[in-house]
């Protein structure tokens, strides 16, 4: 081919926007291409700058909107259970059950009146209290030096009890879930004990046990080990309390494992401690957690067993509920209502994590 | 979904031969087991029967009988709960249907408010009830101008034992109503049945065991309920102490086995709310059994 402009030379290439053929004198190039010297070459290189541009502009949009994607992601983590309360508008199918299956007004009426009546009214009535404190009264109310102390032995007693259970319900449910042994059965249905069991008999048989002349405390007070009336003691009943709650959460996954990752782990030659911390624990961890959250949110609460085991002196052994207890019987309403809203806090913010841990763990178990 | 669970559950338990541990780790761990269950539930619940018994039967009978006191806390305690486990059995069979059988919005907010007495302290519970009926509550002035009484008698008792065990029967029955699915109830309002039949012979048959447990479970702990009954009652002796407030009373006066006497009544409560519990799990699996094994032969 010859240049269009050039009859005579050889073209060495065509023009991008009008085909022509070019030779070397008029043939510019434009980057991506080439194109009729002082011809197209101006048109040419003004959309390319045009195009770059709006390639510039949209990596950007879409760098933004990937960020904002996983902004909403993390958002979303923290604010799901507040979102998807109010999911339910897809499902067609079930939507149309309505039409099918009778009882949808006067079962959601019963159950709407009730729950307003039996759980939201009394929950209002505590923030209405709350709010006829002024600041400082609130503030002298929830922060004084017992109160503080109460706190601090709530959550330190509740904390430690919740992890010794997260030890021994680990260890029980693995029992019960990979041995056969005789008993098996009847040990597994004593699990649930500790859930069946009024509180109050609870606290009165450890206290009995434990103290000077009990089964266990014949041997234990004199070796200077004291359990009644110590804040040991207090951890004591509270792991009793709490043992259903992490072997309940952690038999179904465990049953759901298989051993044959374990058995190619040490085939593959890992040794013991290598399968249980690389093997076993990350896919139970997000029950593990749910497992501590819902130990640590009934350890906070319980007053039953507690008062009977612990000496409840202010400031060394008084835990939270028996400080709102003894402020109720001083007739001090509003100041116990501040504790007790403090304490509602805490565990409505635990119920939360328990929420989104156990969102996590169903999305992460596929 | 249910049969092929169960199926999945039977294969995992019978491939499961082979242990990656050695005899001895496994005899130690459970042994060491046996030992957490021996210390923690075993001894102390046999403790609460030697206690009970140590001193022959004749006194156990005293003890839990001769004392007027603790005689009218056993009946208390047995006029208090079933007004309880009726309402929140009614409620829980209400509000199981509601959120399994039909999808509205706000269903998963309505399910999360079903779990919040969990999560509220019984002494704060109780402490509510105080704030709506207590004498300087909200309501306490008026109901106490006509001459009615919440707190510190029986309506307020009922009340904080409601308002604990709530959520027992809606937690039991919602997974059992999921699992079970609307199908059976769809065929059986096309083929001409009115609410009612539907109920009593399709649904109430198949939720059965686990609206059972859901009622026992239930009465248990409104049985065994302290904190916010504490709160509530006064404790005026022989008026509103229910058994666990009796218990707390007879163990402040050093009245040791009077004490163990009425913890054992409630011992033995939990114990058989237990044996029915497995009853009813080793009845479902043999039904799920039975019909994971039609399916295979179909």
């Amino acid at each position: 081919m010859k240049c269009y402009y050039h009859r005579d030379s050889d073209a060495v290439g065509i023009c991008k926007s009008c085909c022509k053929g070019l030779c070397v004198a008029c043939a510019a190039d434009v980057g991506n291409g080439l194109a009729c010297r002082n011809q197209c070459e101006k048109r040419v290189r003004s959309v390319n700058a045009l195009m770059d541009r709006w390639i510039r502009a949209a990596t950007f949009a879409d760098r933004v909107a990937r960020g904002l994607q996983q902004a909403f992601l993390a958002l979303g983590a923290f604010v799901r259970p507040a979102v998807s309360l109010f999911s339910g508008w897809s499902s067609l199918s079930m939507q149309s059950n309505r039409r099918i299956l009778p009882g949808f007004r006067i079962s959601l009426g019963i159950s709407i009146g009730y729950l307003c009546l039996m759980v939201i009214l009394p929950l209002l009535v505590c923030v209405y209290k709350v709010t006829t404190l002024t600041s400082s009264q609130f503030f002298n109310a929830v922060w004084t030096e017992r109160a503080r102390s109460a706190y601090f032995i709530t959550l330190s007693t509740s904390f430690y009890a919740s992890v010794i259970d997260l030890g021994l319900g680990f260890l029980l449910a693995w029992v019960l879930v990979r041995y056969e042994f005789p008993g098996k059965r009847i040990l597994d249905s004593l699990v649930d004990l500790p859930f069946a069991l009024p509180t109050a008999v609870a606290g009165l048989v450890y206290s009995s046990l434990y103290s000077k002349n009990g089964w266990f405390g014949k041997v234990l007070v004199p070796m200077g080990i004291k359990f009644d009336g110590t804040n040991a003691g207090i951890v004591l009943v509270l792991v009793f309390i709490g043992l259903p709650f992490v072997v309940r959460t952690l038999q179904p996954v465990l049953e759901s494992m298989d051993g044959d990752v374990e058995e190619a782990a040490a085939s593959m030659g890992a040794n013991r401690w290598q399968i249980i911390w690389r093997v076993l624990v990350p896919p139970l961890a997000p029950a593990m957690w749910t497992g501590f959250a819902l130990t640590f949110a009934r350890a906070m609460g319980e007053y039953g067993s507690v008062v009977f085991i612990s000496s409840n002196k202010p400031y060394a052994e008084e835990i939270v509920p028996v400080l709102i207890v003894s402020r109720l019987e001083e007739f001090a309403e509003a100041e116990a209502t501040g504790i007790a809203m403090v304490m509602l806090l805490m565990s409505f913010s635990l119920l939360m994590l328990i929420n989104y841990l156990e969102w996590r763990s169903s999305r992460y178990a596929h | 979904m249910h049969t092929s669970r169960a199926v999945g559950q039977r294969h995992g338990t019978t491939g499961r031969g082979s242990h990656t541990e050695p005899v001895w780790v496994r005899y130690l761990l459970i042994s060491i087991a046996v030992c957490i269950m021996s210390v923690l539930v075993i001894i102390p619940v046999a403790s609460v029967f030697y206690q009970a018994l140590a001193n022959g039967l004749g006194t156990y009978r005293e003890q839990l009988l001769g004392d007027a006191d603790t005689r009218h806390a056993i009946w208390l305690t047995f006029c208090v709960v079933p007004p309880a486990v009726l309402a929140n059995t009614v409620f829980g069979v209400a509000v199981a249907w509601a959120v399994t059988r039909f999808r509205f919005p706000g269903r998963t907010l309505l399910i999360s408010i079903i779990d919040l007495p969990f999560a509220v302290s019984p002494v704060v519970a109780g402490l509510m009830i105080m704030l709506l009926f207590g004498r300087q509550g909200l309501w306490g002035p008026w109901l106490g101008a006509h001459g009615m009484q919440v707190v510190f008698a029986y309506p307020g008792l009922v009340l904080a034992t409601t308002f604990v065990t709530l959520p027992f029967v809606a937690r039991e029955l919602i997974p059992v109503m999921e699992a079970l699915g609307s199908d059976e109830e769809v065929a059986a309002v096309s083929l001409g049945a009115n609410g009612f039949q539907l109920f009593w012979r399709i649904t109430l048959p198949n939720i059965s065991l686990g609206l059972l447990y859901g009622i026992i479970l239930c009465n248990a702990r409104a049985m065994g309920e302290f904190g916010a009954v504490h709160v509530v009652s006064g404790h005026i002796a022989g008026k509103t102490d229910t058994m666990p407030l009796r218990i707390e009373k007879l163990f402040q006066e050093y009245n040791m086995p009077g004490s163990f006497a009425v913890a054992s009544v409630l011992t033995l409560l939990a114990l058989v709310t237990l044996g029915i519990k497995t009853l009813l799990e080793h009845q479902n699996a043999k039904l799920l059994a039975a019909s994971a094994d039609e399916q295979v032969e179909a």
